[in-house]
């Protein structure tokens, strides 16, 4: 592998279902960033992490949820998980201190003169955070974290849905299998460009909706529904743009990725989730 | 004529002597090990790696070719084998004219206009050489490089294990209950180990590293919490400062190896966390 030293934020989003293999690559695949602007605050409401999985780069969790406040003296805490089988906690808040001084005078009646008072006061304020997941076990969970204001009071409640992956026993999804193998086996990248796309799922989830996605010229994965055990085809090539009036991107992978995303319902609470993996082709033009 | 050249040879000898002597002002730099094999070409002003590794396999392996003036580019890749692949898979173009890119560590005070980006893909074992050819806007053909693959296995570090259990295996890092623990790393093929340091957060968040033996026992640190100030200012009235809290899940060591890759010849530094439970 060459060591990367210019540090492109290019963190890789494939992840993989490890079905009876021991460790998949981790990622934290995001869902929709949404905004309350009533509240001032944006949030992603659904993360996915891979089961004991624990990062530097994630203070110790498994992957993290960034939160934006946008109303000054706002702060995130009060960090919940529904389980104890889900660490949940704020692991990264940015903050800002500022001191003035203030010279005032006042009249002193015995000394008959102006005497200078010194005040200092002191404001410290907090932004962002990064609210950071560690799952012990596979499973759906719900996380809530609160936006205080400056006076203490709490501005309003927020849920973020965190869901596992590479523990099979208990996940969501049982099991992708394209062209009759598991889709693992595909790794890192098939030469096979059409085949049968299988998905199974545990025991208590139900499968909503397989949707299959291919980046247009700009780059965005554009989705559409696929039917379950029915053939698809992958992106042969990925050529894509990113235009600004500074400076030009232009992509052509050696491996374009088709994305899968499944949408899936726990049968009991009723809450769906998603899960996005991908599979790679080859294309040496 | 020979006392000519003899006094020509002392003043040589003289000169080296006092350049040795105050080689941390001169070019310190030049002392130090290379961390990578970036080199400038004089020519065309483009920088490439004169050598790089990749993992058999491993469609991620890929590395940047930074381009001088407006309209350079990389106009082809030939592999001297079949058993490996490259391709050019990504163009970086700065379109401002006083717009241009800088990498400090590989190329000093060089600017660049744009970059790109080679990606390969080895199906076998082996030493191989790329050529690329770079021209100008006008489709010229300002250079023509060679860069030598070495495809095989890449990890620095072929094993690192605390307290028996595996470092290198755990992606990301090793969680464990265990405080004090015995550290053994061995170094991967081609690679030797210089040295190994181990070190927690301190309060400011940098990291307080000591050297350690390979094969000692070491102690993790229990640090969870610290503040990196990111900007700050002071005047007789005021003062203002920013930056990050940061208190993690579990606290982190971080076990960084010094390593020698014997195939690149380049020296650099290899992290490994473990967090402690």
């Amino acid at each position: 592998m060459l060591r990367k030293m210019w540090k492109l934020n290019t963190i890789v989003c494939s992840a993989l279902l490890a079905l009876g293999v021991a460790a998949a690559i981790p990622a934290t695949a995001k869902a929709d960033y949404v905004t309350d602007e009533v509240n001032g605050v944006s949030y992603y409401d659904e993360e996915s992490v891979s089961v004991k999985y624990c990062s530097n780069y994630y203070q110790g969790g498994g992957g993290y949820a960034y939160v934006s406040l946008s109303n000054s003296g706002d702060r995130v805490g009060n960090v919940k998980s529904s389980s104890k089988n889900l660490l949940a906690k704020k692991t990264y808040e940015r903050y800002s201190i500022s001191t003035n001084k203030n010279l005032d005078y006042t009249w002193d009646e015995t000394k008959q003169e102006y005497v200078e008072n010194e005040t200092t006061t002191t404001t410290t304020t907090y932004g962002s955070a990064y609210i950071s997941f560690f799952a012990k076990k596979a499973g759906s969970y719900k996380v809530t974290f609160d936006v205080i204001k400056e006076d203490g009071n709490v501005r309003c409640t927020k849920t973020i849905k965190v869901t596992t992956y590479g523990d099979s026993g208990n996940s969501p999804v049982k099991s992708i299998k394209y062209d009759g193998k598991d889709i693992y086996t595909y790794y890192p990248f098939t030469t096979k460009t059409s085949g049968k796309l299988a998905v199974k799922m545990s025991k208590n989830y139900k499968l909503v909706k397989i949707e299959i996605g291919k980046r247009n010229k700009k780059g965005e994965y554009v989705y559409k529904k696929a039917a379950n055990n029915k053939k698809i085809s992958l992106a042969k090539s990925a050529k894509y743009t990113y235009d600004t009036d500074y400076s030009e991107w232009v992509y052509n992978p050696l491996f374009p990725s088709t994305s899968i995303r499944i949408t899936f319902q726990n049968k009991k609470t009723k809450e769906t989730g998603t899960y996005t993996t991908s599979l790679a082709t080859i294309n040496k033009k | 004529m020979k006392i000519a050249r003899r006094i020509a040879t002392a003043l040589l000898m003289l000169t080296v002597a006092v350049t040795a002597l105050h080689a941390d002002t001169i070019d310190a730099e030049a002392a130090a090990p290379k961390s990578h094999t970036y080199v400038l070409d004089k020519k065309s002003g483009a920088g490439y790696p004169t050598a790089v590794r990749v993992g058999v396999g491993v469609t991620h392996s890929d590395f940047e070719v930074y381009l001088k003036d407006k309209g350079d580019y990389v106009a082809k890749v030939t592999s001297s084998s079949s058993d490996l692949i490259a391709k050019v898979t990504r163009t970086y173009k700065i379109k401002k004219d006083n717009g241009s890119i800088g990498i400090s560590d590989y190329f000093g005070d060089a600017q660049f206009k744009g970059t790109s980006e080679i990606t390969c893909y080895a199906y076998k074992e082996g030493t191989y050489t790329l050529t690329l050819t770079i021209n100008n806007a006008k489709k010229k053909q300002i250079a023509k490089k060679k860069i030598k693959v070495y495809a095989g296995a890449t990890e620095e570090l072929s094993k690192m294990t605390y307290a028996g259990k595996s470092v290198t295996e755990a992606y990301g890092g090793l969680l464990t209950s265990k405080a004090k623990g015995k550290l053994v790393v061995k170094a991967g093929k081609d690679f030797t180990i210089k040295k190994i340091q181990v070190g927690g957060y301190k309060a400011d968040g940098t990291i307080d590293y000591k050297t350690v033996k390979n094969g000692s026992t070491i102690t993790l640190s229990t640090v969870k919490a610290y503040q990196k100030k990111d900007y700050s200012y002071q005047s007789d009235y005021s003062s203002y400062e920013s930056g990050v809290a940061y208190d993690y899940i579990y606290p982190a060591t971080h076990i960084k190896v010094t390593v020698y890759d014997k195939k690149l010849k380049t020296t650099y530094d290899v992290t490994k966390f473990i967090f402690k439970q």
